[in-house]
């Protein structure tokens, strides 16, 4: 693994990691998906040390196809846990890359806190994306999403990480 | 001095027909911390409690933390092979003993004063003991950590109460019994371990809530709508990576819920007087239809036959049910190979424990399944679930910041039939809410 140290690309990821959020918090959910490719892998395991996708409970394990049934059912007009919308600031910040299996390597940290109905939440966790790059800029084959609280106690999760 | 066991004020017949009638139960059942404080006093403290699964502790020294109710408790294997369920605070000071998950020990040791016990809760050290008063007496046994009066295991299912008196399991039980037979009979090598992981969830609401939303066969069709029609509007859902993901079942499992209202109905529903209840399933197609057929499910059937015979596979895996509630705090779904505990926190939140099993002697394949499921619906990001946590919190500040006196569970009351010592019904009736209601009134009745 290549460490990338050169300011052009941290700045090029920082602000590609800082769209994503953006397109998160705004609600353009399709728009997100975009971000994806065809075969990418949205991960938030259920705890910081699991390898195991199949044999090991995870908060979040969805492929594009899941994603995509995620984000149609967050504009559903009875999905009542988003009935009101949460207002949403995903935090973005600490970004260092590598190169690995000719992927650009992106490690974050992200703060999502949360606004719905007077109540506040956040969680706070490790991000990691492998991206592809492309001509438009990058495009997310895994993201995985390690959250300080996994092993915890949760309330629901509505809006993606 | 160890502090005097809460005594609730005393609860009356009278009392309690003011709370619940046979298909009501009031507002104040849910919103009332007083009435909360004597649920966990005649009910968390009295009945059998589910604690937790063998598995989790299979060695001598094993312990894992969890919840009798509000209170803390260990469950720890002991050096002879049985279980005990110690308060999990120290009897100098109150310090809450142990702050982890679980592990394996010798010994549990206070980190304030080092005051030190024995997996069986006596205390066997306290540093400068010669400072104390002729009076303190080590072998004191208020001063032991405070043993459940009572632990028992259905094989394997470990139940605790705290007072000596009652039902034995086996009645307390009763048909429930049923359940976790055919969880452990769908295991090739007829033994079960809880894997994986699992989920604690919070709600914002009443502990009763859950139970009685989870063989509530109306609910689905209204709020499970909105991942019911987006799973049928997803197309594909075969991707390269779907087989690492999950074969098309959480898909499958959301678009489950959009039964007709006939077919709804056509679900048994059965009730009996210990407040148990259970509901046949829904799964009609897909992955996890109990008719399904898939080269992984071959080979699982062939090893249960090797293990039953084909007779009694045919039957074991043909037993078609989804919850099985084992009142007040355990779900055990079988089929699934999935159980789900309800931990009461306040009157006005709850934890949902999720947890899945892998059956000895079945392909990894199949223990994959149950991750799966337990992952598509008790996650907190779960599309299923999070609507159900929505409507409790949507029901808990109704009742808080309303007028409505009466929870009505009135549904099929004219159609619900006798069946042995429970009721049937196969019109999506309320009848699981009245048997809860019912075992809930006997248990708050100081005098029963």
């Amino acid at each position: 693994m290549d460490g990338l140290k050169g300011m052009s690309v941290i700045e090029d990821l920082t602000c590609f990691l800082a769209h994503e959020a953006d397109l998160l918090d705004q609600g353009k959910f399709d728009a997100w998906l975009e971000l994806y490719e065809e075969d990418a892998i949205y991960w938030v395991p259920s705890s910081a040390e699991q390898t195991d996708m199949k044999g090991q409970v995870s908060i979040m394990l969805e492929d594009l196809p899941l994603l995509k049934l995620r984000v149609r059912r967050l504009s559903h007009p009875r999905a009542h846990a988003v009935t009101p919308k949460p207002a949403t600031i995903h935090l973005i910040g600490n970004v260092t890359a590598s190169e690995q299996d000719g992927l650009v390597v992106a490690n974050s940290k992200l703060i999502m806190t949360q606004v719905r109905d007077n109540l506040e939440t956040s969680l706070s966790g490790a991000v990691t994306h492998h991206l592809r790059r492309s001509v438009d800029g990058f495009k997310i084959k895994l993201k995985r999403v390690d959250l300080i609280q996994a092993g915890g106690v949760f309330s629901a999760i509505s809006i993606p990480l | 001095m160890r502090k005097q066991i809460y005594t609730a004020p005393m609860s009356t017949t009278d009392e309690i027909d003011k709370l619940s009638g046979e298909d009501w139960m009031a507002a104040k059942a849910y919103t009332d911390p007083d009435i909360f404080k004597l649920e966990m006093e005649q009910i968390f403290r009295r009945a059998w409690i589910f604690i937790g699964h063998d598995s989790q502790v299979p060695n001598a020294g094993d312990f894992i933390r969890t919840r009798m109710g509000v209170d803390e408790i260990l469950l720890v294997r002991q050096l002879d092979g049985s279980l005990r369920v110690l308060a999990n605070n120290c009897t100098h000071r109150g310090t809450r003993l142990c702050a982890i998950a679980g592990g394996n020990t010798k010994s549990f040791v206070c980190p304030y004063h080092a005051w030190g016990f024995a997996l069986d809760g006596v205390l066997t050290a306290v540093p400068d003991i010669g400072s104390y008063p002729g009076t303190f007496d080590i072998k004191d046994r208020s001063l032991h950590l405070t043993s459940a009066a009572r632990v028992g295991s259905y094989r394997g299912f470990v139940f605790a109460s705290k007072v000596a008196a009652g039902p034995s399991l086996s009645d307390f039980l009763g048909r429930m019994t049923e359940a976790i037979d055919n969880l452990i009979d769908r295991a090739p090598d007829g033994k079960i371990e809880i894997e994986g992981g699992h989920f604690s969830v919070r709600y914002p609401g009443n502990w009763k809530l859950h139970h009685e939303n989870a063989n509530d066969t109306v609910h689905p069709g209204y709020v499970h709508e909105s991942s019911v029609t987006s799973a049928r509007k997803t197309e594909g859902g075969v991707t390269r990576q779907d087989e690492l993901v999950d074969r098309g079942q959480t898909k499958g499992m959301m678009a489950s819920n959009g039964l007709t209202s006939k077919d709804w109905n056509a679900i048994e529903l059965n009730g009996f007087p210990q407040g148990h209840s259970f509901m046949g399933g829904f799964y009609k197609s897909g992955l996890l239809a109990p008719q399904q057929s898939d080269p992984v499910t071959e080979t699982y059937r062939e090893a249960l036959e090797n293990t039953h015979g084909k007779e009694k596979t045919a039957k074991i895996l043909g037993m078609d049910r989804f919850n099985n509630l084992v009142w007040p705090n355990l779900n055990v779904n079988a089929q699934f190979h999935q159980i789900r505990v309800v931990h009461p926190i306040a009157v006005n939140e709850t934890i949902i424990e999720g947890y899945c099993f892998r059956l000895k002697g079945a392909p990894d394949e199949i223990f994959h399944r149950a991750v799966r499921f337990l992952g598509t619906l008790v996650s907190p990001a779960s599309m299923i679930f999070s609507d159900d946590l929505e409507i409790f919190g949507r029901v808990q500040v109704g009742l808080e910041s309303g007028s409505l006196e009466r929870l009505d569970n009135r549904r099929g009351v004219a159609t619900d039939q006798k069946t042995g010592d429970g009721l049937q019904s196969t019109t999506s009736s309320e009848l699981p809410l009245r048997t809860q209601a019912k075992a809930w009134r006997k248990w708050m009745d100081s005098k029963v």
